[in-house]
């Protein structure tokens, strides 16, 4: 095998995962190359307790340079701009583009040949398609650590007025009709609730939970069936009791229209216009491709080649339009490699989903109020080691892709943090499976219900914790990293 | 923001609250949330069904070719 180069854009879950199992697969036979636009590492998952003050970023955060240079990767603090897969002009070395973001070094542009290329960019926040939403403007968001630390200077400063006596409302949730992520938005609102219980003062809170879901506990994946108790239930009458029980009110089939200060505008499904007076709001942002364009050997702009309608890479799903009765479970990609160019792989967030999981849902005035489909840790990382193996393999000889990671082949366990407290705090754990679901395989739900359950309780919290350190620790790719699951 | 739009306001009557609707836990479910010998157990369990599903979600994952 020559040496061979490999670049990995994005150190997120899916692109740090890829890029740590390439460099330990392959060793010195091949040059692993990160592209980040950010100097560190963030365990997004933890970010909720930042923005309620519990922890501080430091605790979330760590400089991923000291790490690679640990374990021989080469780090680029730098944005991808443009791909050229078919290299340039006679030169057929493909590389990607890419812009400095060292402070100091900022635009400065560098050309990053490469054998094999992992892009997983993730998304870019998408503040913009929501006038007045995100933290430059009048919301909140717990997307990243700083924007998590600003929601938690909010909150204590709130928390100190309602110690005076002021009353306060909070309104968390989703900040567009097409966001995603509602578990972050949930775990925010219990955790946020559980603090403001904690430090004396929810009495004088009244929360409110604003989502896009057609009913709580959708997340994104259609809702989840569990059996318990009897019953099969839908995640939505565990998600409502959750609520009821902390007092937290909610309303569903929003769309964020505009934030002002101290006030949300939305619509909802059935095309009434709404608004709402807040104190304080969290609203997640919906995610946006990063602006990676392609362009062919001749210059000519080939991004509609290579990337979706929405910016996310073409892989090897089934992109042709369906209804939702028609989706199935086959139409997601299985080991992500771009059907165009074969050294061209996509992981995580960043490619393109065929079809959303929940129901696609529009108002009468055509706006559409429906989840986007989830990709959360464990699968991104699922994804990042499978895209590994494929290419460790396809560098050692095999023809094509050798691992597979479909969301319609594997499960989630999630562990929804719905308070911090190692003696009365809680969280809800869940496991799911398929992510996708497989209604030819399971036709009554869509999931085997043998592995697909949900609880709450102390232990969720324990786990939860023990999750936090133990996914830092592997992150940090420190002794047995390897060891630990994704 | 026109006046045109409907203003929230939080419900007056709990009957009219969506929270009167959801099914609430008794005490002794909630009890047993943060009953420190119950919840060792349920952490055993639970962490099982996780590395379960992990095991079945990799052994999914499969290798195509050799």
């Amino acid at each position: 095998m020559s040496h061979a180069r490999v670049v990995v854009l994005g150190a997120g879950v899916a692109g740090h995962t890829a890029a740590s199992f390439l460099k330990k697969w392959l060793g010195s036979a091949a040059e692993v190359t990160v592209v980040s636009p950010k100097p560190d590492y963030n365990w997004i998952p933890s970010n909720i307790w930042v923005g309620v003050g519990l922890l501080e970023p430091r605790q979330v955060l760590f400089p991923l340079a000291p790490v690679y240079a640990r374990h021989g990767i080469m780090f680029r603090q730098a944005r991808a701009l443009v791909l050229h897969p078919e290299g340039e002009g006679a030169e057929a070395q493909p590389f990607v583009e890419i812009e400095s973001t060292v402070p100091g070094e900022e635009g400065q542009r560098t050309r990053l040949p490469y054998d094999y290329l992992v892009n997983a960019t993730g998304p870019r926040l998408d503040f913009e398609a929501t006038p007045g939403l995100g933290p430059g403007a009048h919301s909140h968001s717990v997307c990243t650590a700083p924007h998590a630390k600003a929601a938690a200077d909010t909150f204590l400063d709130l928390v100190e007025r309602m110690r005076r006596g002021e009353r306060k409302r909070f309104v968390v949730g989703t900040g567009h009709g097409t966001c995603t992520c509602q578990g972050a938005a949930f775990e925010y609102v219990v955790n946020l609730e559980f603090e403001l219980r904690a430090r004396g003062v929810r009495d004088k809170a009244e929360v409110v939970y604003l989502t896009n879901e057609y009913e709580v506990g959708d997340f994104g994946m259609d809702a989840v069936h569990i059996r318990r108790g009897g019953y099969v239930t839908p995640s939505k009458v565990f998600t409502e009791s959750l609520f009821a029980e902390r007092g937290v009110d909610w309303i569903t089939r929003a769309h964020v229209q505009g934030v002002e200060p101290g006030r949300i505008a939305f619509e909802t499904l059935d095309g009434l216009e709404h608004d709402i007076a807040f104190d304080m709001a969290m609203l997640l942002p919906p995610f946006k491709w990063v602006g990676l364009r392609a362009v062919d050997r001749l210059g000519q702009d080939m991004t509609a080649r290579l990337f979706a309608p929405s910016g996310f890479m073409r892989v090897d799903a089934d992109y042709s339009p369906k209804s939702y009765e028609a989706f199935r479970a086959a139409d997601w990609p299985r080991t992500y490699q771009n059907p165009d160019f074969p050294n061209l792989f996509a992981a995580g967030i960043a490619f393109a989903p065929p079809h959303p999981i929940s129901r696609p849902r529009q108002s009468p005035k055509g706006t559409p109020i429906a989840p986007a489909p989830p990709r959360t840790g464990m699968p991104s990382a699922m994804i990042g080691k499978a895209v590994a193996h494929s290419i460790a393999d396809m560098l050692q000889g095999s023809p094509g892709p050798t691992r597979t990671a479909s969301m319609a082949e594997m499960g989630a366990a999630c562990v929804a943090s719905a308070g911090n407290n190692p003696f009365t705090g809680t969280a809800a754990s869940m496991t799911v499976y398929p992510i996708v679901p497989d209604y030819e395989r399971y036709p009554d739900y869509g999931r085997d219900l043998r592995h697909t359950f949900g609880e709450i309780g102390l232990a969720g919290h324990w786990i939860k914790i023990l999750l936090h350190h133990l996914f830092l620790h592997k992150a940090r790719l420190r002794p047995f990293w390897s060891l630990i699951p994704e | 923001m026109g006046d045109e739009r409907l203003h929230y306001a939080p419900p007056a009557r709990p009957q009219v609250r969506p929270a009167f609707f959801a099914t609430l836990p008794t005490r002794p479910t909630r009890w047993l949330r943060t009953n420190l010998l119950w919840q060792v157990l349920r952490f055993a369990v639970i962490n099982l069904k996780m590395i379960r599903l992990i095991a079945l979600s990799h052994h999914q994952g499969r290798r195509l070719r050799s």
